[in-house]
């Protein structure tokens, strides 16, 4: 049965002269009165009990003397009569209001005055200074409709019989764009009649429904208010025996992107998580609304600017990329201008720079793990976006109550503006302009609240093609002219979620996945790679006691790959550009090779008080090293006050040596795992809700790395490391429209290629990081953002000489000291606004980035005349505006 | 259920001005809601190049178009498009830019305004006489493009008794610009006077009286 509220009230439209001021230095007593006064708080009168049990209806017209801080101080009965008399009689009647000739006998005028006694209300201003004001006010005792008439039959018109209590005026309201139902909105319809009005009332139930009876007819103004809405003003018109149905959609005053349904805190377990959600990450500026780029602007993150994550001094490939607990092999499109991730099918994103929990591991690094929506459409839903870079497709739909689909898929044509403004004069030729593309599926099926099915399919495929008209300008050893690259991977992935009681949980995850890799230049050198993984987790948490958890699980991965390279031995960390022979060649081909690496973990949540404690273990096999590993972790969390949490932890890592390092005519086959103690104390001070400041010192060491050695080992474990730095991350949640972050890193990365040489610096140590990051909302929907980063240049390995190569017919570079230079300074401001218009169904925002805004040169490395005496500083991406739509339903 | 009823939230809404008739609600300004215009512009710019030194004064012109939002009684937000173009006796030369720009009403209500703008630029100059063309010619120019100016809106046909806003405004404007745009820098003034439409609001977000707040927009 709908909720329904009906009113019947009387328009006073004399005017009120003003009160004598009681503020200081009032306005002038004809100052307009610039906002009228509104109710606070209001307070019900108590029906007199007689007059409810006899059906007695009334309306009590009162003035109230309204002081400047808005509380009523005097009350005045104008007048008292019955409620019928402005309604029709069949209202009347319908109503069972039975007129009243004395209400005061019933004890209306006592109820009424008493409450508004009682209320309080938003003070009436003149020129923005509070003023009293004398207000009229009737206070209307209706007796509750009779029972409503069954509805129509479905499929007929919707013509109401006449009768008592007929519904001839109904609606639904619905917020602007997102079409969501608007609950608890007051819905007025009113018009004069003569010297008085009369008006009626109705809050729109949990359907978003409003109705009303017996509606005289003729044009009523319809008054829809909402808190946080702008008022909705229209008129209908009311037939006779017929039933007026209508949906309106009042609009929002600010749609703010932030605003998220908070199901639950996570409870922190680890020294350092940071979690964003995709809300918050695709309007960060510079990052192309991309949910990996973003993760560079957190603390302990190196600025890579070539789509690689680099935390706190580890190589690209140490840090984990999980989707969802499913490691996949290609974060980034190439280049690094986008992730395989589009914002639409991340919900959020976890990040650990380090003293990560025992369920990831095969990492030294951080992790970064990318969590996929977990759809909940109460009806269909879509996006679409289109940029100067790609376009994108995101749609989404319930099936039934308890389950959902979507699907989303993207594609680039950044490659066909290059190829379309490269001069035909160039070296350089696109054959095939680069071109990228992802597509997903997603989908969820909760049939009860024990059970969750989830799937999520991604595929990703990129390539290009590029014709080098003159090969030999490039470098003489350059024999072929064609230079062609594609990748692709599909990921398949089935997510069963068992939930018997709330003491425990279990997660079974399974996922299949094919990964092709295809780069050739020309004949002269050929990576080809054809990938299938099979990867199984299951994490089963029980609360055993209120103050321990215990999670059991289990990672397994394995691979079927088979690789065919023919190419130079690639240069590693540490070594200069520019001294590769690539005439030298190396080939290898491996057809059928598996692998399976097993892990079973187990890690524990304890409470004392104010202490949490999460101790755990993995243990690993390697199959590809034939190796174990055991690393042991723990985690401490102690909550000094209700604003401060010291925290600590320390733990081992294991990694496997990247792909191809174990091969027998590229790297080792005998080398074994790279292994790493990762340190972390620091502290978290929450002064208020929506800001938190948090301070870590971190340190790490690095054992066996993998170093060139001569051959015929080519590789082995003979290398170490050390990192250390702290970090600062400064949080101002979204308050108050402004949300944003700062965040500094001091670090040092270190590495020492042999024992007995000297530490030398990391490629991509980078002393000083700051990264600003903030957006404000203002009004009309728009929104400005800005980013800006100070980062230390990279180390880099100057050339002091060159000597003359009569076989090759070049100058072959003398290399000074390791990483013995280092980059100018980078620093970049990227700025983003973002308009959004609102209709009925649908919501369009439009969006300008412009990255690099004040156009710094920044230096990436340099390019080196051809006896190496010159040198020109090759410079990063100058300024460039993106421009894009996007339309949302 | 027995309900009780509430009258009168919107009494006060949509009743009369409540006090004697002098008692008014404010009329509303004219410049509100989005605004789209074009005008052209005289401009006096000099040019340094990195390797030919300064280019001397430019005198010349352009057409701007903009569009964007008031979003407060303070601060507007849009796009603006530029093209500028200047000569004197050696040298012809232009530019284009693309900017984000932001209007400040330091006085609320008022039709003055402080505007600024950043973005991107691209252009160039060139010898007035082809002949006298070196191999050491300036190069093109790209990089950001800033502008800070003033300008005031005139609005001939606004009526603000009819509590509507928005419409035809002649706006008058003084920039000065900088397009540091790689080995050639430029920078100078200019004056115009454009044509802007304004929108308005829409009625539902001003407070009005009732004979006004139920007229359709």
């Amino acid at each position: 049965m709908k909720r329904i509220a009906l009113v019947s009230l009387a328009l006073s439209l004399a005017p009120v002269a003003a009160l004598a001021q009681a503020v200081p230095e009032p306005p002038p007593e004809d100052a307009p009165i610039t906002k009228l006064p509104k109710i606070k708080q209001f307070v019900e009168a108590i029906y007199p009990a007689d007059a409810l049990r006899d059906r007695i209806a009334a309306q009590v017209v009162l003035q109230i003397d309204l002081s400047a801080e808005g509380t009523v101080e005097d009350v005045i009965v104008v007048s008292s009569s019955t409620a019928a008399e402005t309604l029709s009689a069949t209202t009347a009647a319908a109503l069972g209001v039975v007129r009243s000739s004395s209400v005061a006998d019933w004890g209306f005028v006592s109820s009424a005055t008493t409450a508004v006694a009682q209320m309080t209300f938003e003070p009436a201003e003149a020129g923005g200074v509070p003023v009293p004001v004398r207000i009229p006010f009737t206070y209307n005792f209706s007796l509750p409709p009779p029972p409503l008439p069954p509805p129509p039959p479905v499929g007929t018109a919707t013509v109401a019989e006449p009768g008592p209590g007929i519904v001839n005026l109904s609606g639904t309201l619905r917020e602007r764009g997102t079409r969501t139902l608007v609950v608890g909105a007051v819905v007025t319809v009113f018009r004069n009649e003569g010297e008085e009005a009369s008006g009626f009332e109705s809050v729109t139930n949990d359907e978003g429904r409003f109705e009303f009876f017996d509606l005289q007819p003729g044009e009523w103004k319809v008054l829809a208010e909402a808190p946080g809405y702008y008022p909705l003003r229209t008129a209908e018109t009311v037939v006779v025996n017929q039933a007026t149905d209508v949906t309106y959609y009042i609009e929002k005053g600010s749609y703010n992107p932030y605003e998220i349904v908070v199901e639950a805190t996570r409870v922190k377990k680890e020294v350092n998580r940071r979690t964003l959600t995709a809300a918050e990450i695709v309007r960060v500026p510079g990052t192309l609304g991309d949910p990996v780029q973003v993760v560079e602007n957190l603390p302990g993150v190196a600025r890579s600017g070539g789509g690689q994550i680099i935390v706190r001094g580890s190589g690209p490939g140490d840090t984990g990329v999980y989707v969802d607990g499913v490691e996949i092999p290609i974060i980034y499109h190439f280049g690094g201008l986008k992730s395989v991730l589009p914002a639409d099918v991340i919900e959020s994103i976890d990040f650990y720079p380090g003293n990560f929990s025992v369920k990831y591991g095969r990492a030294t690094g951080g992790i970064f793990d990318g969590h996929i929506r977990r759809l909940k459409p109460d009806q269909v839903h879509g996006a679409v976006d289109v940029s100067l870079l790609d376009a994108s497709l995101f749609l989404e739909a319930p099936i039934g109550e308890d389950a959902a689909i979507a699907v989303a898929g993207r594609r680039s044509y950044i490659g066909n503006v290059i190829s379309a403004v490269t001069p035909d004069d160039a070296n350089i030729a696109l054959v095939n302009a680069p071109v990228y593309y992802d597509y997903h599926l997603l989908a969820n099926w909760r049939p009860s609240a024990k059970h969750e099915l989830r799937g999520y399919f991604l595929g990703s495929d990129a390539t290009f093609e590029l014709l080098f008209e003159n090969p030999a300008e490039f470098s003489t050893q350059v024999q072929s002219s064609n230079l062609s690259l594609g990748t692709s991977f599909q990921r398949g992935t089935v997510e069963y979620n068992y939930t018997p009681n709330s003491k425990m949980r279990n997660k079974l995850l399974g996922a299949v996945g094919h990964d092709k890799a295809e780069f050739r230049f020309g004949e002269q050198f050929r990576f080809l790679l054809d990938f299938f993984s099979f990867q199984v987790r299951n994490a089963f948490d029980w609360e055993m006691e209120d103050w321990l958890t215990v999670t059991f699980g289990l990672d397994y991965l394995s691979t079927l790959a088979d690789v065919e390279v023919l190419a130079p031995f690639p240069p590693r960390e540490g070594e200069p550009v520019g001294n590769t022979d690539v005439r030298e060649t190396l080939f290898t081909r491996v057809e059928g090779q598996w692998t399976h690496n097993i892990a079973p973990y187990v890690e524990a949540v304890m409470e004392f008080g104010d202490l949490q404690l999460v101790p755990g273990v993995r243990f690993d096999y390697f199959q590809d090293t034939d190796s174990f590993s055991v690393d042991p972790r723990i985690v401490a969390r102690y909550a000094l006050t209700k604003e401060w949490t010291a925290k600590a932890g320390v733990g081992i890592v294991h990694q496997a040596p990247q792909p191809g390092e174990t091969d027998p005519v590229f790297g080792n086959p005998n080398i074994s795992l790279i292994r790493g103690v990762q340190y972390s104390v620091g502290a978290e001070w929450q002064p208020l809700d929506y800001i938190k400041v948090d301070g870590t010192l971190f340190y790490k060491d690095l054992y066996d790395l993998v170093v060139r050695v001569p051959a015929p080992l080519n590789l082995d474990n003979i290398g170490v490391g050390r990192v250390y730095g702290l970090e600062l991350f400064l949080e101002h949640k979204f308050h108050e429209n402004f949300r944003g972050w700062l965040t500094y890193t001091l670090n040092r990365a270190e590495r020492r290629d042999a024992p007995g040489q000297p530490y030398r610096l990391f490629d991509f140590d980078q002393t000083h990081i700051v990264a600003l990051v903030a957006s404000y909302i203002l009004p009309e929907n728009w929104e400005l953002g800005l980013r800006w980063r100070i980062v230390s240049g990279n180390p880099y390995t100057p050339f002091i000489d060159a000597v003359y190569n009569d076989a090759l017919d070049q100058y072959d570079p003398v290399s000074g000291p390791v990483n013995s230079g280092r980059l100018p300074l980078f620093h970049q401001l990227d700025l983003r606004v973002d308009k959004s218009w609102v209709f009925d169904y649908w919501k369009l925002t439009a969006y300008l980035s412009l990255i690099n805004s004040y156009n710094r040169g920044n230096t990436e490395g340099f390019q080196y005349s051809f006896d190496y005496s010159q040198r020109t500083p090759i410079q990063g991406l100058p300024i460039f505006p993106i421009l894009g739509v996007r339309g949302e339903f | 259920m027995m309900r009780r009823i509430l009258a009168l939230l919107f009494v006060l809404a949509m009743s009369a001005p409540l006090t004697a008739s002098a008692q008014e609600l404010l009329k509303p300004a004219a410049r509100q809601g989005f605004y789209i215009g074009g005008g052209l512009r005289q401009a006096l710019l000099t040019a340094t190049d990195d390797d030919i030194g300064n280019l001397g004064l430019f005198l010349g012109g352009g057409f701007t178009l903009r569009f964007g939002q008031v979003v407060n009684d303070l601060l507007g937000v849009g796009l603006a498009i530029n093209n500028t173009g200047g000569s004197n006796d050696e040298w012809a030369g232009g530019f284009g830019a693309l900017s984000l720009e932001m209007q400040l009403t330091p006085l609320p209500g008022e039709d003055f305004a402080v505007r600024g703008a950043i973005g991107v630029g691209g252009g160039g100059v060139t010898r007035s006489d082809p002949e006298l063309e070196t191999d050491d010619e300036p190069s093109g120019a790209f990089g950001a493009f800033y502008t800070l100016g003033v300008s005031y809106e005139l609005f001939p046909w606004y009526e603000a008794e009819k509590y509507e806003t928005g419409g035809f405004a002649f706006t008058g404007f003084l920039e000065g610009f900088f397009f540091p745009g790689g080995d050639l820098v430029t920078g100078g003034v200019m004056l115009g006077l454009e044509v802007t439409y304004w929108f308005g609001f829409q009625k539902n977000r001003l407070e009005l009286p009732p004979d006004a707040a139920f007229v359709e927009d």
